[in-house]
C-alpha cells in the first residue's frame, strides 16, 4: 500500500492548519530551542581553547556563566513548546474525532451491522491517538530539524570546508537510507492494529453478552477463544517489532560511520596543525548533535509509518459515504402525513429479497396494522418507512414527496419509530428522554411521565430528572419500554411507526398506557406492526405479510367479516372476542 | 477489602516473578546495551588524550576506529536478540493481566449489573493493562540506568573526586523533587483517565444505540454531548502532560548547573595540567548521560504513580476484593476445562427455594421471602406487573445476582455455590433480550459444546427455528453479524432458545419471550416446551396460554409472592391475578 501524500496534506490542512496562532508560537519556541542548541558547543570550544592556552581564569568563569544562561533559555523554550504542542495536538485530534463520530453516526445501518462498538471506539479513539504526534509537532519538527541540520552544516563549513563536505555527504546518505527504510517498512503496524481491533471487538461483544455466556455454561468456550486471539497476537507483534527495530539498527550503523569520519578527519587536521583541540571538540560535538535532528526525522518517519495505517483507515471513514443520503425537502403542510409505498423491493444481501413488490397507502390520520410471521419482513418494512435503509426498487412517498428527497431533520421530527429494541444511555433520565436535546422544558417531560402513569416510579427516583440511568440495570424491560414511549410523546410527531412496541408490557401496564396511546395516535398517521392482534384493534386497515409479499390488504372491518380472509382465520383462531369488542 | 490491596511496587515485583528467567535475560541484555554508550564516551576521551599526547595507553587512531566498528557489530547483535526477548516478555505480561481481567469479568457476580459500560471495560483492557506492562518493563531500564550511572560515577571518581562530588549531588535533589510532586501527578492522572473513560464510554454507547439515535434524529445532540465530555478530557490531559513537562524541566535544568560547576572547577585544573581535555569531555558527556538517566528516573516515578491509579481503577471496574486475583500466575495456553465434562450429576427431582431475598443497593426494591418448590416435569409460571420483581427473582435463583439471604436445595441438599450450580446441564436460561455473538448460527447455538455430543437439529426444531434456517443463505453456517444484528428479533430469541435446549438442562428458566415472537410461533414454541416432561420449567409470562398449562402460577407484587396456586383457584381468589387474566390477550384454541 502506498498512501499518497495528498491524504496527509489534506488531513493537515483540515485539522492542523486552522490553528495558525498555536502553530506560529510553537514554531517560534522550537526554533529558539534549536538556536540555543547550536550555540552550546561554540561556547565550550572557546572555553577549551582558552583553558588549554592558559588564558585568564575570569574569562573562563564568564564563559561558564554564559553557557548556563543558554541552557536555561533552552529549557524555557522547551516548556513552552511542550505545552503548545500538547494543546495543538489535542485540538486537532479532537476536531478529527468529532468529525469521525459525526461521520460514523451518519453511516447507514448496514455499516453498523458489520461493526462492533469496540471496533468503532478503536477507530475513533485508538487510531486518532496514534495520529496525535502527526497533528501536534510533525511538520514543525520536520522543518525545524532541517533548519538545525543546515545550521550545523553552515557552522562546520565555516570552520573547515573539508569537514563540512564530509558531514554533508554523511547527512545526505543518512536521509536517503532513512527514507528508503520508511518506504520499505510502510506497513509494519497495519496487521498489528488489525488484530488489536478484532481483539477488542471480541472483548466488547462478550462483555455485553456476559449473562448469556454464563447461563449457557460457555465461559470456558469463550476463554478458549480468548486464548486463541491472544495467541494470534504474538507472532504479528513480533514481526512488526523486529521490522521496526531494523530502522534503529540502520541508524546506529550510520552514526558509527559518521563518528569514525569525524574522528579521522579531525585527527588529520589537528595533527597537521590546521585546527585547535577546541575545534576538534566542536566537530565531535556537532557530529553528535547532528544525530538529534536525524534521530528526530527518523522518529517522525517511524511514527508516520505507524500513523500511515491509521491515517488510511481514518480517511477511509471520512471518505465513506452513507448509502442513505440526506434530502433537502421540507414538508410544508402541517398535521398528519399520508404515506404511499409503491412497488417496493428490498434485500440486505444480493439475491435474497426480504420484501417483494410491496405497495400500499395510508391516508392522512389513518392507521394501518401490519401482521405476519417473524421473518416475513415487517421490521424491515418499518425500517424502510423510517429510512434506516433505502428501498432498492420502487419508492416510498410522504405527502407525495419521495422519502429520499426529504431532509432528515424534517423526517425525524415528523415521523417517530418505536423499535423492538430498547436502547438506553448511561445518562440522566432527562437526557434519556430528550436524547440530549437541551431545548426541552422540564414541565413537558414531567407531563409525559405523568401521562404514561410513571409518576409512582418517578417519585421514587433519588434525583428526579437528574437521576442517572444505566442501560442494563435498575429498570425492568417494561419500564424501559415505557421510557422509549415517553421519547415519542415528547417529540410529538405527525406519523408514528410502532414495531412490537407494546410487546414487553404486561397487560396491566399495557392497559395503563392505552389512553395515552389513544391520545398519541389521535390525528396522526399510524403504522403498527404487531404479533399480537390485540395491539392493532384500533387500526383502520390491515396488511398481512408473508415471506416479503403482501398476502392480504384491506379495511380491517371488511377483512374481519370476509370468511375467506387470512385475517378472519387469525381472528377465529383465538382472538376474535378481543378484536371486536 | 483494604488489607488485600497491593502497593504498586508489590504488584510490579509480583509480575517480575511471573517469569523470572525471562525477565532476568531481558534485563541482562539491556544492561549491556545501555553500557555501550559509556564505552563509546571513554573511547572519545582516549582519542582526545591521544591527540593531545597524554594518553596512558599505547594505542593508535586505527585501533580506536577498529574498536568502534567491533562495538557496533556487538551492539547490533545484542539489540536483535533483546528486541525479541523484550517483545515476548511484554506480551507475556499484558496477556497475563488481560487474561485474568477477562476471566474475572466473566466469572464475577456483580451487584451493579451494567454500571460500567462496555466501552469503559474495553478501555481498561487496552490502556490500564498496557500501563502496568510499561511499569514492569521500565524497571529494566531503571536497573540498567542505575548500573550505567554507578559505572560512570566510578570512572569519574577515579579521574577527579571533587567534580564527581559536586556534580552528582544535584541528582539526589531531582529524585526528591519528583517524589514531592507525585501526589499531584496521581490526582491529575486520575482525572485524565476518568474523563477518558467517560468519553469512550459515551462513544461506545452511541454506537451501541445507533438505531435509537437515528430514528430520533438525535445525532447532533449526541455529538454535542460527546463533544463536551471530550473537552473535559482534553483539559485534563493537557494538565497531566504539562505537569510531566515541568518535572522534566526541573531535571534537565540541573544539567546546566552541573555543566557550569564542572567548567568552573575544571578551569583551574586544566590550566595547571591536572585535568586533560579528554577527561573534561568525559565529564561533560557522562553528565548528559547520567542526567538523562535521572530524568528517566523522574519519569518512571511519575509513571509508577500512574500505574497505581490505573491498577486501582482496573480493580474497581472488575470489582476484585483481592488484588492478587488480577495478577494470578496462569498458564496462558493451559487447556480450559470443557463445560460438557460433567457427565454424571444428580438429576433434578425437586428444587426448593426457601426464604430467598435480594434488595437492590440504595433502593427498597428487590425480592423478599421467596419460597416455592418445583419438581421434575412441572411448569411454574411467574406473573405480575412491570417492576413486580419477576426478572429479579429469576436472576437471584440463577445466581446472576448474589442473594442477600435464603437457601436453595437441589434434591434436598443445600447449594453452596449457586452461580456455579445453575448452569448447563443442570439448568438453562433465556433472558428477555438475549445476546448473540458475531459467528455462525451453529456456533451461537453450540457456544462451546462439541458438535458430536449435541443434537443440534433437534434443538433447532424445538426452538421452531428450522424453517428460518432453511431460508438462510448458508443454513446453520450463516454468520449473523455482530451481536446477531442480521437476524430479526424473533430469530434472535429462538436462536437463544435453541442454545438453551441443545444443552438438555434439567431445569429450564425462561424470562418473558413473547416480545419478539408472533402468536403462531410463540404457541408452537410453548407446545414443544411443555410437551417435554423431562425437565422442570420456571417461566415468566403473562399469557393465558401459559397459565393454562402451568402446574402452579406464582403471582408477584412489589417483590413478594402474593399467590402461588393453581389457575382455577387463582381465578376465584386472587384479585390481582383476575385483573391480569381479564386483560390477557391470547387464548388456547
Amino acid at each position: 500500500m502506498k498512501l499518497s501524500l495528498k491524504a496527509h496534506r489534506q488531513l493537515l490542512l483540515d485539522y492542523w492548519f486552522p490553528n495558525k496562532a498555536l502553530i506560529s508560537f510553537l514554531a517560534l519556541t522550537m526554533f529558539g530551542s534549536i538556536a540555543m542548541e547550536l550555540l552550546n558547543p561554540q561556547i565550550i570550544r572557546e572555553f577549551i581553547d582558552k583553558a588549554s592556552t592558559g588564558s585568564n581564569i575570569i574569562h573562563l568563569y564568564y564563559l561558564a556563566l554564559l553557557l548556563m544562561l543558554i541552557v536555561i533559555a533552552k529549557q524555557i523554550f522547551n516548556v513552552f513548546s511542550s505545552y503548545l504542542s500538547q494543546k495543538l495536538g489535542w485540538k486537532a485530534t479532537n476536531h478529527l474525532r468529532i468529525d469521525l463520530i459525526k461521520k460514523l453516526l451518519d453511516l447507514d445501518m448496514t455499516f453498523h451491522k458489520e461493526s462492533t462498538s469496540g471496533e468503532l471506539i478503536e477507530r475513533v479513539d485508538g487510531e486518532v491517538t496514534i495520529l496525535f504526534n502527526f497533528f501536534s509537532t510533525f511538520l514543525i519538527t520536520f522543518i525545524n530539524n532541517f533548519i538545525l541540520l543546515t545550521g550545523i552544516m553552515v557552522l562546520l563549513f565555516r570552520e573547515i570546508w573539508m569537514i563540512g563536505v564530509g558531514m554533508s555527504i554523511f547527512t545526505v546518505i543518512t536521509i536517503y537510507v532513512l527514507n528508503f527504510m520508511r518506504t520499505k517498512f510502510i506497513d509494519v503496524w497495519a496487521d498489528d492494529r488489525e488484530t488489536d481491533a478484532k481483539f477488542y471487538g471480541f472483548i466488547g461483544e462478550n462483555i455485553s453478552g456476559m449473562e448469556d455466556i454464563k447461563s449457557s455454561g460457555s465461559i470456558h468456550y469463550v476463554m478458549r477463544r480468548f486464548q486463541e486471539l491472544l495467541k494470534a497476537k504474538l507472532p504479528i507483534r513480533m514481526k512488526a517489532m523486529q521490522k521496526n527495530n531494523l530502522i534503529w539498527l540502520f541508524t546506529l550503523a550510520i552514526y558509527t560511520f559518521g563518528d569514525i569520519m569525524a574522528f579521522g578527519l579531525s585527527a588529520y587536521l589537528y595533527l597537521n596543525g590546521i585546527v585547535t583541540i577546541g575545534t576538534v571538540f566542536l566537530v565531535i560535538s556537532y557530529s553528535v548533535l547532528l544525530r538529534s535532528p536525524l534521530e528526530q526525522i527518523r522518529e517522525q518517519f517511524q511514527q508516520l509509518n505507524q500513523a500511515d495505517s491509521s491515517i488510511k483507515r481514518v480517511i477511509d471513514i471520512l471518505r465513506s459515504e452513507t448509502k442513505v443520503k440526506d434530502g433537502v425537502m421540507f414538508i410544508h403542510s402541517k398535521g398528519a402525513l399520508s404515506i404511499k409505498v409503491d412497488q417496493v423491493t428490498f434485500e440486505y444481501d444480493e439475491d435474497s429479497p426480504v420484501l417483494k413488490d410491496v405497495s400500499f397507502q395510508v391516508g392522512k390520520g389513518r392507521s394501518l396494522g401490519i401482521i405476519g410471521r417473524t421473518g416475513s419482513g415487517k421490521t424491515t418494512l418499518a425500517k424502510l418507512l423510517t429510512r434506516l435503509h433505502d428501498v432498492k426498487q420502487g419508492a416510498i412517498y410522504i405527502n407525495d414527496n419521495d422519502l429520499r428527497t426529504i431532509a432528515f431533520d424534517e423526517l425525524r421530527r415528523r415521523v417517530a419509530f418505536v423499535t423492538q429494541e430498547v436502547q438506553l444511555f448511561s445518562a440522566s433520565l432527562r437526557n434519556n428522554l430528550t436524547l440530549f436535546d437541551t431545548g426541552v422544558a422540564d414541565e413537558k417531560i414531567l407531563k409525559v411521565i405523568f401521562d404514561l402513569g410513571l409518576n409512582d416510579w418517578y417519585s421514587g427516583l433519588p434525583n428526579g430528572l437528574d437521576t442517572m440511568m444505566s442501560p442494563n440495570g435498575g429498570l425492568s424491560a417494561g419500564q424501559a419500554q415505557l421510557l422509549v414511549f415517553a421519547r415519542v410523546f415528547i417529540k410529538d410527531p405527525d406519523m408514528i411507526v410502532l414495531d412490537e412496541a407494546t410487546a414487553r408490557l404486561d397487560s396491566i401496564t399495557e392497559q395503563k398506557i392505552e389512553n395515552a396511546l389513544d391520545k398519541l395516535l389521535n390525528n396522526r398517521t399510524t403504522i403498527i406492526i404487531a404479533h399480537h392482534l390485540s395491539t392493532i384493534r384500533r387500526v383502520n386497515d390491515i396488511l398481512v405479510l408473508e415471506e416479503g409479499r403482501i398476502a392480504e390488504y384491506g379495511e380491517r372491518s371488511q377483512l374481519a367479516l370476509d370468511q375467506n380472509s387470512r385475517f378472519h382465520d387469525l381472528l377465529r383462531s383465538g382472538e376474535i372476542e378481543e378484536m371486536l369488542k | 477489602m483494604d488489607n488485600k490491596q497491593m502497593k504498586t511496587y508489590q504488584l510490579i515485583l509480583h509480575m517480575i516473578k511471573y517469569k523470572p528467567g525471562l525477565y532476568l535475560t531481558n534485563c541482562a541484555l539491556w544492561m549491556i546495551i545501555y553500557l555501550i554508550p559509556l564505552v563509546l564516551g571513554y573511547i572519545t576521551k582516549e582519542y582526545l588524550d591521544l591527540l593531545t599526547g597524554v594518553s596512558s595507553y599505547a594505542i593508535s587512531i586505527q585501533i580506536v576506529i577498529i574498536t568502534m566498528v567491533v562495538l557496533l557489530a556487538l551492539r547490533i547483535l545484542i539489540i536483535r536478540i533483546a528486541v525479541r526477548v523484550d517483545t515476548f516478555q511484554r506480551y507475556t505480561i499484558t496477556s497475563l493481566i488481560r487474561y485474568n481481567l477477562f476471566e474475572r469479568v466473566l466469572f464475577r457476580i456483580s451487584h451493579n449489573k451494567g454500571s460500567q459500560s462496555t466501552g469503559i471495560i474495553v478501555n481498561t483492557f487496552r490502556d490500564d493493562a498496557g500501563q502496568i506492562d510499561d511499569s514492569v518493563n521500565w524497571t529494566i531500564d531503571i536497573v540498567s540506568n542505575v548500573f550505567f550511572a554507578v559505572v560512570a560515577v566510578v570512572i569519574l571518581w577515579n579521574i577527579n573526586k571533587d567534580i564527581t562530588l559536586y556534580v552528582f549531588t544535584p541528582l539526589v535533589l531531582i529524585v526528591a523533587v519528583s517524589q514531592f510532586a507525585s501526589k499531584l501527578i496521581e490526582k491529575y492522572r486520575k482525572m485524565a483517565r476518568e474523563s477518558t473513560g467517560n468519553f469512550t464510554g459515551a462513544l461506545g454507547e452511541a454506537f451501541d444505540n445507533i438505531q435509537a439515535i437515528k430514528v430520533n434524529g438525535a445525532e447532533r445532540n449526541i455529538i454535542d454531548h460527546i463533544g463536551k465530555l471530550n473537552s473535559v478530557r482534553q483539559r485534563n490531559m493537557v494538565k497531566d502532560a504539562l505537569l510531566n513537562t515541568y518535572l522534566n524541566v526541573i531535571n534537565t535544568s540541573t544539567v546546566s548547573i552541573g555543566i557550569v560547576v564542572i567548567l568552573i572547577i575544571a578551569a583551574k585544573s586544566i590550566i595547571d595540567g591536572s585535568l586533560s581535555i579528554g577527561e573534561l569531555t568525559l565529564f561533560l558527556s557522562y553528565l548528559t548521560y547520567v542526567t538523562e538517566c535521572s530524568q528517566f528516573l523522574g519519569t518512571f516515578m511519575a509513571h509508577y504513580k500512574q500505574t497505581g491509579v490505573a491498577f486501582r481503577r482496573m480493580a474497581d471496574i472488575v470489582e476484585v476484593s483481592d488484588d492478587k486475583e488480577l495478577l494470578r500466575y496462569t498458564q496462558l495456553d493451559a487447556p480450559v476445562d470443557s463445560p460438557t465434562q460433567e457427565q454424571i450429576w444428580d438429576r433434578l427431582k425437586i428444587l426448593e427455594i426457601k426464604n430467598l431475598c435480594y434488595r437492590y443497593k440504595d433502593s427498597n426494591k428487590g425480592i423478599f421471602n421467596i419460597d416455592f418448590i418445583i419438581k421434575k416435569g412441572q411448569v411454574i409460571v411467574i406473573t405480575g406487573q412491570i417492576g413486580s420483581g419477576k426478572t429479579t427473582l429469576l436472576r437471584t435463583v440463577l445466581g446472576l445476582i448474589p442473594k442477600d439471604s435464603g437457601e436453595i436445595y437441589w434434591n434436598g441438599s443445600l447449594i453452596s455455590d449457586i452461580s456455579a450450580c445453575f448452569v448447563p446441564p443442570r439448568c438453562g436460561y433465556t433472558s428477555q433480550v438475549p445476546n448473540l455473538f458475531s459467528d455462525s448460527v451453529k456456533q451461537n447455538v453450540l457456544l462451546g459444546i462439541s458438535e458430536q455430543d449435541a443434537d443440534i437439529e433437534n434443538a433447532i426444531n424445538n426452538a421452531i427455528l428450522d424453517i428460518d434456517i432453511i431460508n438462510m443463505d448458508n443454513g446453520l453456517e450463516t454468520t449473523i453479524g455482530s451481536r446477531g444484528v442480521k437476524l430479526s428479533g424473533g430469530q434472535k430469541q429462538r436462536v437463544a432458545i435453541a442454545r438453551m435446549l441443545v444443552r438438555k438442562p434439567d431445569l429450564i428458566v425462561i424470562d418473558d419471550m413473547s416480545s419478539a415472537l408472533d402468536v403462531e410461533t410463540e404457541r408452537k414454541l410453548w407446545n414443544k416446551l411443555f410437551d417435554d416432561k423431562e425437565s422442570a420449567k420456571i417461566i415468566v409470562s403473562n399469557k393465558k396460554f401459559a397459565f393454562q398449562r402451568a402446574d402452579t402460577i406464582i403471582v408477584m407484587d412489589n417483590g413478594k409472592i402474593i399467590a402461588n396456586d393453581k389457575l382455577s383457584n387463582l381465578l376465584n381468589e386472587c384479585e390481582e391475578f383476575k385483573k391480569m387474566w381479564g386483560n390477557g390477550e391470547d387464548q388456547v384454541s
